[in-house]
């Protein structure tokens, strides 16, 4: 859990430095009878999360010197078996959104919540090709023909529209 | 008694079959569409506007109140019983309705949002039909110095909403505000940590897209890692009985809901608040002023009904500056205006007299549109506990598909949802190492507000920052900075007192 | 349902994945025949919700949509990110596409200037402009300005503390502000306050936190006559809607004349027959009593152009706006 903690504070200062040293293509400084600038709030913004983060990562390391044996730092960030049930279906969840782009968001829906329903979950081949296939055919008449928003259909686009 | 007699015409005018009806019909959807992540009134009243087209523009407002309406429940739906928040109104809720219904009193926490917005409703549309054009006129004095002290106002009641520690309360806020200054700088038109022109990022951070993202993809996280395939993770009931004690429970509730409402309506009310920042200071100050504070959070009552009564309140509020004076008091009644626009109508104080049927036949239907939601609402809720009570395996795929449409949605941009999906990412780590999401989020909202109406004051007064505490000449400004100035130092000074003690305490 | 094994479980799902698969890489391109839509039609408006090109869009969506003149829905998209930028760099990414059109403000011309895009006007289609907005100088009433010659006087009375309210920065308000200081001699004498739409710049001149502004007609109509006051009109000919208001021309200033354009522009390379189609649609729109009323009432100057004038109009424009840009110092050559 500590070494997240200062994975983290570390990871924020870096990020903020990079967007700080990014706000500086707008003026940072207080400009004459106009008040701050346009990069002023976010770079100083970003120096000053740099700033705590410095701060959350010293009383990291000054607090487990303190008391080697200390409860503050105990505890996992994430046991093995939680990971592995997080990638299980989180990874796949990343491959739907990227999918969506490509084969459209209901196909890439529906193999999405077929993968976690059949092969994780563990349902029968009914509830799972049914719910797989109702919630897009759903999400398709409430978005397409009742509110018309079209949703991004990527290459499949054609097989929405055969006209 | 000039205005209850118009009441009185406007009512008629909102009971002919054909309003009712127009009324009824909105309501339903608007709750529908609040409860659907990512699309909240706005999306809502402009995908529906081609829908009124076909019919005279008294039932055309009466129809979009009526979705207005209905959205601000059905926000709080989604918000209590999948912890995304339907509607940016409705993120407040979240913070105490999930944890009700994850204690199995999910259908307290519904009734409760549905009675709270009712009443927050009901008082501002009273405070509506009787007050409209001098509040109009009190509206028109709130300049960009003002509404600067109201946004700095709101951050003060915020500060007890922070996490354990201070020091990551302080980064998340910092995170959110310099999330608010991506897309275009307002003052110089110039586009602004665009990093090199990825254009997702122009029409800046979606404050939805962070808000489905942190809470919405990231509770998804949370629920994967604690094991995916515990059957029930949510214990929800519903009987009468249960119901019977919500209601009487909500006594309790009564202080916290005439205050919302109040305040609701009053920040409805100015120009560019609108309803969001309205619902987190209602909650802030709900938890100020009650007498359980370490509750919150966890699962009290009063933690739904301050938002739900406040942002109900707003909405009507918020109408009224765009009916009075033609500008939108939130992002909605923006597009309401526009419909007005499109109809033929001028607003401003000729419209009282020119359109006296679609003022008051409005009016009068916000009365039954009201009446009518918490209706639907509370018919709904056993809808959404039969859902609850899915497993897991089936409810958790859905969900994040349905946060992935949401996430579109409003921008129709897939940039939005990639981004989204990171921010579950983020949400879910910020969560584990206990820095507090609501400041982010909070701040996201505010930024901009803040940012802009700061910066048009001080070009206003020439760089001189004196301007915000000008008794003379922006009284209402000053009162502001001053009574946000007090409410900034006031939790500071017990803990230097305390201090001073304790240590007086140990030299002894 | 622990009996059934991984591997078995995992057939039917890479069954299905595959015939996905295969149907879409079975889709190819569809021939067209006389062009007509035959999907929603992607109405991408470069400016918020609830602004004035925003309702202009909404306005065309009714009159399409009463009268059944598309097959397809139009869908409004708002992409109002940097200023239009995102309006038009998402055009230009759907090249060819005939599906997706444009609704523009005069951030059309200014913004690719300003902003080095690689896309301007060139390489969009023309298809219709349908209106020209006007503009007006506003001032409170309560400042007791009746005329030109007062407003002069009071704004160099101010010593240089005048404000001026617009929206955004760099576009048209700042444009016909600076025309303006330039016309009387006022350069350096007026402060341009940035606010985010027409209606809050109205209603900070209505409330008195700004001392004048350059609304259009439309945005100051809700607090006409009582909190505002129009000083003078920057048409050729007086407003219909406004008599009494004289033009800057009638006061000796005739190059002070501004229009916003309100046009609609398709992606580059859409084929010729969607062009005819669209053109045929927005002129018939155009035509209609839905738009004549509507100009009418707002005090927009109706006025429909296609095909190459329209496109002699956007050079014109083009080159003008880069000379205000110029003038202001915001664009070297």
């Amino acid at each position: 859990m500590q070494r997240a903690d200062r994975i983290v504070a570390i990871g924020l200062i870096f990020v903020s430095l990079g967007v700080a040293w990014k706000a500086t293509e707008l003026p940072v400084g207080i400009l004459p009878k106009e008040g701050p600038g346009g990069g002023f709030l976010p770079f100083w913004l970003s120096l000053g999360i740099a700033a705590v983060a410095l701060m959350v990562l010293i009383q990291s390391l000054v607090s487990s010197r303190r008391d080697k044996s200390a409860t503050a730092g105990a505890g996992v960030f994430m046991s093995r078996e939680g990971l592995r049930d997080l990638m299980r279906v989180g990874l796949p969840g990343m491959i739907m959104i990227l999918l969506i782009g490509v084969i459209s968001v209901y196909f890439s829906a529906a193999l999405f919540i077929f993968y976690c329903l059949f092969l994780v979950g563990g349902h029968n081949l009914k509830t799972s090709l049914g719910v797989s296939i109702g919630v897009p055919v759903v999400v398709y008449y409430i978005f397409e023909k009742f509110l018309i928003i079209p949703l991004p259909k990527g290459y499949a686009e054609f097989l929405f529209y055969w006209n | 008694m000039e205005i209850l007699g118009n009441l009185f015409y406007g009512l008629g005018i909102a009971l002919s079959p054909q309003n009712l009806l127009m009324a009824l019909f909105g309501v339903v959807l608007g709750v529908a569409i609040g409860a659907m992540p990512g699309l909240g009134s706005v999306n809502g009243v402009a995908i529906l506007l081609p829908i009124t087209f076909a019919v005279p523009p008294t039932s055309a407002i009466i129809f979009l109140a009526a979705i207005y309406y209905g959205a601000m429940y059905g926000g709080a739906i989604s918000s209590i019983t999948l912890n995304i928040p339907g509607a940016s109104t409705a993120v407040a809720t979240t913070f105490d309705g999930y944890p009700l219904a994850r204690r199995g009193k999910a259908a307290d926490a519904l009734v409760t949002a549905a009675v709270a917005s009712f009443i927050g409703g009901t008082l501002s549309i009273v405070l509506f039909t009787f007050f409209a054009p001098p509040l109009a006129e009190f509206a028109l004095r709130f300049g960009p110095p003002e509404e600067f002290a109201v946004v700095l106002l709101a951050y003060a009641t915020f500060a007890g909403l922070g996490g354990e520690s201070p020091l990551k309360t302080i980064i998340a806020t910092m995170l959110g505000l310099l999330m608010s200054t991506v897309g275009t700088d307002i003052v110089s038109g110039s586009p602004r940590l665009i990093f090199g022109g990825i254009t997702g990022f122009y029409h800046g951070i979606n404050f939805l897209v962070l808000a489905i993202g942190i809470y919405g993809v990231g509770e998804i996280f949370y629920t994967l890692e604690e094991g995916f395939k515990t059957k029930e993770r949510y214990q929800a009931k519903l009987g009468v009985q249960e119901t019977i004690s919500t209601l009487k429970n909500l006594t309790k509730c009564a202080p916290t809901i005439a205050r919302g409402s109040l305040l609701g309506f009053f920040v409805g009310m100015l120009p560019a608040a609108g309803a969001t920042p309205a619902s987190f200071m209602s909650y802030s100050i709900a938890k100020r002023f009650a007498k359980n504070p370490e509750e919150f959070g966890k699962g009290a009552l009063e933690g739904v009904a301050a938002p739900e009564c406040a942002n109900n309140a707003a909405s009507t509020g918020s109408m009224l500056p765009m009916l009075t004076l033609g500008i939108p008091g939130s992002p909605t009644t923006a597009v309401m205006l526009g419909a007005l626009f499109v109809w033929g109508l001028v607003p401003g104080p000729r419209l009282f007299v020119e359109n006296a049927e679609f003022v008051w036949g409005l009016t009068g239907s916000l009365y039954i549109a009201n009446t009518m939601a918490v209706i639907v609402a509370i018919f709904a809720v056993p809808i959404f506990i039969w859902m609850l009570r899915m497993p897991m395996t089936i409810l958790a795929p859905i969900i994040l598909v349905v946060c992935a449409v949401g996430g579109f949605s409003p921008t129709q941009d897939m940039f939005d949802v990639y981004l989204m999906f990171i921010f579950g990412a983020v949400g879910y780590i910020f969560r584990k190492l206990d820095y507090p999401l609501a400041p982010m989020v909070l701040a996201l909202v505010l930024g901009g507000l803040t940012e802009r109406t700061f910066r048009q004051s001080m070009i206003m007064s020439h760089g001189d920052p004196g301007i915000f505490f000008d008794f003379a000449g922006h009284p209402i400004a000053a009162v502001l900075m001053m009574v946000s100035v007090v409410l900034f130092v006031l939790p500071i000074v017990p803990m230097i007192f305390r201090f001073r003690v304790s240590r007086a305490g140990t030299s002894a | 349902m622990k009996s059934l094994k991984p591997s078995k479980r995992a057939i039917p799902f890479l069954t299905l994945a595959l015939s996905l698969l295969i149907v879409v890489a079975l889709g190819t391109t569809q021939a067209l025949a006389a062009w007509k839509p035959t999907r929603p039609i992607e109405f991408v408006i470069m400016a918020g919700k609830g602004g004035g090109a925003d309702r202009i869009a909404r306005l065309m969506q009714k009159i399409v949509t009463q009268n059944k003149w598309s097959p397809q829905p139009l869908v409004p998209i708002n992409k109002k990110g940097g200023s239009g930028a995102e309006a038009m760099l998402y055009l230009l990414s759907k090249k060819g596409n005939p599906h997706v059109i444009l609704v523009t403000l005069n951030s059309f011309f200014t913004t690719p200037a300003l902003r080095k895009l690689p896309v301007n006007y060139t390489k969009l289609t023309p298809v219709y402009r349908l209106a020209m907005d006007t503009f007006l100088l506003w001032v409170n009433t309560k400042s007791g300005i009746k005329n030109m010659d007062d407003f002069v006087k009071a704004v160099k009375a101010k010593k240089g503390k005048w404000t001026m309210g617009g929206t955004g920065k760099m576009q048209e308000d700042q444009l016909v502000t600076n025309m303006l200081m330039q016309a009387y001699g006022l350069k350096g004498m007026i402060t341009y306050v940035p606010f985010r739409g027409g209606g809050t710049v109205a209603k900070n001149l209505a409330g008195g936190h700004v001392d004048s502004t350059v609304n259009n007609p439309s945005e100051g109509l809700p607090h006409y006559p009582g909190k505002m006051k129009p000083i003078a009109a920057l048409t050729p000919e007086r407003i219909p809607a406004f008599k009494e208001v004289p033009t800057f021309k009638e006061l000796g200033q005739p190059q002070l004349v501004y229009f916003m354009q309100r046009s609609i522009n398709a992606p580059g390379g859409i084929p010729k027959d969607a062009l005819a189609w669209y053109t045929d649609l927005f002129n018939k729109l155009c035509n209609s009593k839905e738009w004549k009323d509507y100009t009418s009432k707002k005090a927009l100057n109706r006025a429909c152009l296609s095909g190459a004038p329209l496109g002699k109009f956007f050079a014109d424009e083009d080159v003008k706006h880069k000379k205000l840009l110029m003038g202001m110092g915001l664009l070297k050559n």
